[in-house]
């Protein structure tokens, strides 16, 4: 149930998204992913709105990772911060990771390394097409700090791709 | 399923400015163009970077506040940061501002109506930039991109290089000058059209209006005086 993307502009690096709906063990993924366990980025799927967006994120990480300018721990990890607007690890950690009562989620990996974690989710493959249906576009207003005026220049995800492009150089 | 993203490698060269090159490309699935700016060979290297980017900085800023204003401006997809490159959607069916006046300008036909109305929506869209207090530094009809079909009025504002946030009144009235100046040299012989900008523009800015337009008026005068004595 994963949609594979190919990053020409890295080599054809290839990056795969697959979204789980009712899953039984987001505390025990999040353990993994703390100790170092798990190679991939994985999302609270309420704040992901549309794939462009995950994957504006991951080419950002994947260019860091290939400039040696990581901010976090790793490029997974970096997929989970730029996520986000602000430029608070933990507050982009804390809001864009997997959270413990998380029962939907979105994971991001990269290469071949895909195979590992989808043994470790206790939970249901869904298409990634159906992920509005997890999307909670209120929050995603208040976590990106999107007011109405703004909705008036575009949509939400000219807003929210916008925001994660520019992070490091816009305040918000 | 899979589908090939990031930069082609065909990427066609828009436009070549001063500072400045434009590519268009595919990225992220998505028609983009690539604003690149590059050194300026006349200028210190370490100074040139920084200015670089500063221009870099100040337009992605000015950029994300239009957007907040609701003044419409290109997506931003990716920033180089290392090749000063921003990565923003490629704003397809468009003409400059400049290229819809020039070519309606030519001929004789009926298009001419569309021009007060244009003319009534950039004044608007500066009079919304000023009230926010955000001065664009570069006012021109070639950094407004207007959409297909052009009676609907629907501009793009762009390249925000030397755009700063600024509430006081001369710095706007400046701003109007600017483009004032960019104006009638690019379009001789239509100060009315021009008129309808203003005029348009104070219906959008109230706000220390008065101040805003005295300024205006006296950059004009020192700016004719100028002209006068060189
Ligand atoms: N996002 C865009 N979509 C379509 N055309 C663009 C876009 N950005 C720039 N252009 C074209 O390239 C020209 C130069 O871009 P601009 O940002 O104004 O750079 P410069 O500083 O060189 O003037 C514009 O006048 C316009 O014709
Ligand atoms: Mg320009």
């Amino acid at each position: 149930m994963q949609e594979k993307f190919v990053l020409e502009q890295f080599d054809g690096e290839s990056v795969a998204l697959s979204l789980f709906s009712d899953v039984k063990n987001s505390r025990e993924i999040r353990q993994s992913i703390v100790e170092g366990n798990v190679e991939a980025g994985v999302l609270t799927a309420a704040l992901v709105l549309a794939p462009l967006q995950v994957l504006a994120a991951t080419v950002k990480a994947v260019h860091a990772q290939k400039n040696g300018r990581l901010r976090t721990r790793n490029v997974n990890s970096e997929i989970v911060y730029n996520m986000s607007a602000s430029r608070s690890i933990m507050d982009s950690f804390s809001k864009f990771g997997i959270q413990d009562d998380d029962e939907a989620i979105v994971v991001v990996t990269l290469g071949d390394s895909c195979a590992q974690i989808e043994t470790l989710i206790n939970g249901t493959a869904v298409p990634l097409s159906g992920i509005s249906e997890f999307t909670d576009t209120d929050r995603i207003k208040k976590v990106y700090k999107i007011k109405d005026a703004e909705l008036s220049a575009g949509s939400l995800l000219d807003a929210v791709v916008s925001r994660i492009a520019s992070k490091e150089f816009v305040s918000y | 399923m899979s589908s090939t993203l990031g930069a082609s490698e065909s990427s066609i060269l828009l436009k070549q400015g001063a500072e400045s090159k434009i590519h268009a490309v595919t990225f992220l699935g998505l028609p983009t163009v690539v604003k690149e700016r590059f050194p300026k060979t006349y200028r210190h290297p370490a100074l040139d970077a920084s200015l670089t980017r500063e221009r870099m900085k100040a337009e992605l800023r000015a950029i994300a506040k239009c957007r907040q204003i609701g003044v419409r401006v290109p997506v931003i997809y990716f920033v180089d940061e290392q090749k000063s490159s921003i990565y923003m959607e490629h704003i397809q069916n468009s003409n400059t501002v400049r290229d819809f006046i020039q070519k309606v300008q030519a001929g004789s036909g009926d298009a001419q109506r569309l021009l007060v109305p244009l003319m009534a929506k950039v004044g608007a869209i500066i009079g919304t930039l000023h009230s926010n207090n955000l001065i664009h530094g570069d006012l021109t009809t070639s950094n407004m991109l207007l959409l297909e079909p052009a009676a609907d009025a629907n501009i793009i504002l762009i390249d925000f290089g030397l755009s700063y946030v600024e509430a006081s009144a001369e710095d706007k009235g400046v701003d109007l000058y600017v483009l004032e100046r960019a104006f009638l040299s690019t379009h001789p012989n239509s100060e009315e059209l021009f008129a309808h900008i203003i005029s348009a523009y104070q219906e959008a800015n109230k706000k220390g209006l008065r101040e805003v337009m005295s300024k205006f008026e006296e950059v004009r005068l020192r700016g004719r005086k100028r002209s006068m004595v060189g």
